[in-house]
């Protein structure tokens, strides 16, 4: 073509159609030019992008410690019939390849994970970035304690943030006078960890798991202190403090502790042997009288757990454990195989991530 | 017959709410109504500023058969408040500029945005994405009439620091 070489779609609707585009166009679009690459880095245009093209995926951990990817948007269309199918593909990030223990959160297409040597590192599995984070230097001696995990973003400080949780391995008498549960708070802008209140709460009881993000706010179940009632403990990115929600009414006893949180769609869920094949919604954030029982057929939750639902539906669950995937249609109370090809035949489910171009890297040398 | 777009907050650094739709704004001057719960803003378009017009518009740069069709959707998505006929209306639009060449979906980009019809836009926008998805950089460069203003030098540090974008 001879004609002049302009762009002429103004900006705004250059940037509308940019934003429908999946993750990995714009990776190659950024090198149309220097305007488009401007666009396409710019960290407002990749948070809004994030949530307007969500393309979600699960993240697995397998029994050779390596990370695999596969796709639930791909779910989406084969619903109604009786073979699912989803690719798992293999996540690299360097060479010699990274040997993976567990994930420990995921937020805005960022994953946080643990290696074998219990070494923290923040990811964007769709940009293949990788980012080491310091270990915190209130950090307990390893083999003397426990410690747990949460991540999030903040919008207030437009910062990512690592919570951990520490205490002292009592039980095996490793400081058994102290009790106390240590929080501290990591910094992705400002790249280092900060010592914050104790938490008032017992999070020895329970499970060692990581935190729920829902709304800005990590969620665990624990007991209160004294008393050892149970209770789901928010903690606020934003004012970095606890909070308490209200379990459903029916299942508030001190044994509540024992069950475990998940994010299904933005809302709190919650399962577990406690409460059989039930899975507790929180509809309304906050609202305790909103809790609504949804009974899973087919499947025995616990140890196949809920991990997420389907993007695009709200009616499918998608729960898994170490033998496979499988899709839970509230209204037709059916259970289903996901077919994987693909991915590695022993595996932990991690959670989910959406693929997104927010990097790590970025945010931390920001000025 | 009035329009009403509703916008959520996005923005969360700012305190500003600006009229938009995906970017293209708006000179309507229409009140506001802001719903504090959920951050929406509803403004309704009067029907000096709607975008629904019953006359045929001309649309430069395209051929009659396109004209024809979207003059019809203008028509027909005008008509009515009933989902299923504006439904219906948004479908064979949809399948019409299917079948057309993207360099004439991108001049209908062009016209929507010019004349501020937002369902126009979202429909042309989304054909224009699904089409670019799998474009190469320089099929892209050529459908939007965009300069190389890289040297070879910096074109390819990006495609090293995105080697993930390029495999597959």
């Amino acid at each position: 073509m001879s004609t002049p070489a302009r762009n002429n779609l103004p900006t705004e609707i250059t940037e509308a159609i940019l934003r429908l585009l999946p993750a990995k166009s714009l990776g190659r679009f950024k090198s149309v030019s220097k305007t488009w690459d401007l666009l396409i880095s710019n960290p407002q245009f990749i948070k809004t992008h994030l949530h307007r093209h969500k393309t979600s995926k699960l993240i697995l951990v397998s029994d050779t410690k390596s990370l695999y990817s596969l796709g639930i948007n791909e779910l989406l269309p084969y619903l109604n019939s009786d073979d699912i199918p989803a690719t798992a593909k293999e996540l690299s990030f360097r060479s010699p390849p990274m040997r993976w223990e567990e994930i420990l959160g995921s937020c805005n297409g960022l994953v946080l994970a643990k290696d074998v040597n219990d070494t923290i590192f923040l990811m964007n599995p769709t940009t293949q970035e990788l980012l080491n984070i310091p270990p915190s230097p209130f950090a307990l001696p390893d083999r003397e304690s426990f410690v747990m995990y949460g991540f999030g973003y903040d919008s207030s400080t437009d910062d990512y943030k690592v919570i951990s949780i520490s205490f002292w391995d009592t039980d095996n008498e490793h400081n058994p006078d102290c009790t106390d549960m240590f929080v501290s708070v990591y910094s992705l802008r400002n790249n280092s960890w900060r010592k914050l209140r104790d938490s008032p709460y017992d999070h020895a009881v329970g499970h060692l798991i990581s935190g729920v993000l829902i709304n800005q706010s990590l969620h665990w179940l624990t007991s209160t202190r004294p008393g050892y009632s149970s209770t789901i403990v928010a903690f606020s990115l934003v004012n970095e403090e606890f909070n308490e929600i209200d379990l459903p009414d029916s299942i508030a006893n001190d044994k509540a502790v024992f069950n475990e949180l998940v994010d299904l769609g933005g809302k709190l869920g919650l399962f577990g042997t406690g409460v059989g094949n039930d899975l507790w919604v929180m509809e309304e954030y906050g609202v305790g009288e909103s809790w609504t029982r949804v009974c899973i057929h087919g499947v025995e939750i616990d140890p196949v757990k809920p991990v997420c639902l389907v993007e695009g539906s709200d009616r499918d669950i998608v729960l898994g454990d170490e033998d496979g995937v499988v899709v839970y249609n509230i209204d037709e109370r059916r259970c289903r195989d996901v077919r994987m090809i693909g991915g590695p035949s022993g595996f932990a489910i991690g959670g989910m991530y959406v693929e997104s171009l927010e990097s790590p890297k970025h945010i931390r040398t920001a000025p | 017959m009035s329009q009403t777009v509703v916008l959520e907050q996005n923005a969360v650094e700012t305190q500003s709410i600006t009229l938009k739709f995906d970017g293209c704004s708006s000179d309507a001057n229409p009140s506001p109504i802001v719903n504090p719960e959920n951050q929406s803003i509803t403004i309704k378009f009067d029907d000096q500023a709607s975008n629904h017009h019953t006359i045929p518009v001309s649309i430069p740069n395209v051929d009659s058969e396109t004209e024809a069709a979207v003059n019809e959707f203008l028509r027909k998505h005008g008509s009515s408040d009933e989902e299923s006929v504006r439904t219906d209306a948004m479908n064979d639009l949809w399948s019409f500029i299917e079948r057309q060449e993207i360099g004439t979906v991108v001049v209908l980009v062009k016209f929507a945005s010019d004349v501020k019809n937002f369902e126009l836009l979202e429909i042309f926008c989304q054909r224009v994405a699904d089409v670019i998805a799998k474009k190469t950089v320089e099929e892209v460069r050529e459908i939007f009439n965009i300069a190389n203003d890289f040297t070879p030098e910096e074109e390819q540090a990006i495609r090293d620091e995105h080697r993930w974008a390029f495999e597959d």
